[in-house]
């Protein structure tokens, strides 16, 4: 069984239903040891740009977005955002919140080619 | 500290099941998921646990109707031990191999690296 798991996000303000359950699904891997990293691509990256999470809230059972993100973040989970992601944006590093890291494919086909399991939302 | 349950007398034997657990359980901790469910409930009973000395033993309750399944696949994947489970009650005891490597009951914590920026 591989250690590792890894969760693509490519979804916030297009649909924060999905960006939710991303957060949701992180939080099991990391929760159950697996070090868990979790790739923001497209419109995914706007899940840690500052002020954006505070605005998706999916209501009972899910939590909202931001507080999702604090506990994968303090439970140690790695969140990565695609950097040519944020630039078509307009957005850089200093637009991040604290916990995630401009990466490029080679950190995500590295994560992978451990042997990790994916899951996309 | 070991909790002990005791039926008060308006219990029926009945009600007592429902809603205790069983009497001849013994446990050090107790964590109540209350109804929520997936990662929400996991993430919030790791880092509960991530303090506690191996070989805790820890009453999990959970009203979350996928718990019969996440629980037991939970305990495989962190190596923790399901004593024994009555939805919506679970006995678990904490890293139970880690105690030979700490034999005088100290927590383990886990190393959180800062995330590089």
């Amino acid at each position: 069984m591989a250690n590792r798991f890894c969760v693509t996000i490519s979804h916030c303000r297009t649909d924060g239903d999905k960006a939710t359950l991303g957060f949701v699904v992180a939080n099991a891997a990391q929760g159950s040891e697996k070090e868990t990293m979790i790739f923001l691509s497209t419109d995914g990256v706007y899940c840690a740009v500052n002020g954006e999470a505070e605005k998706i809230d999916e209501g009972a059972p899910f939590a909202p977005l931001k507080e999702l993100i604090t506990k994968f973040v303090n439970a140690g989970g790695k969140i990565y955002v695609c950097t040519p992601c944020l630039k078509k944006r307009g957005l850089s590093e200093a637009d991040l919140i604290e916990g995630a890291v401009p990466a490029g494919g080679a950190a995500l086909v590295e994560w992978l080619s451990a042997d990790p399991a994916c899951v996309a939302y | 500290m070991t909790q002990e349950h005791s039926p008060t007398p308006s219990d029926s034997p009945n009600t007592f099941r429902e809603e205790m657990p069983p009497q001849e359980w013994n446990f050090d901790e107790e964590f109540d998921g209350g109804e929520e469910t997936c990662g929400r409930v996991i993430i919030n009973l790791y880092t509960y646990l991530l303090p506690m000395p191996p070989g805790t033993k820890v009453l999990l309750i959970s009203k979350d109707p996928a718990a019969p399944i996440e629980f037991p696949a939970w305990c495989r994947m962190t190596r923790n031990t399901l004593l024994d489970m009555r939805p919506p009650y679970y006995l678990i005891e904490y890293k139970p191999e880690w105690k030979k490597e700490q034999p005088h009951g100290e927590p383990i914590l886990r190393d959180h690296q800062p995330l590089p920026h």
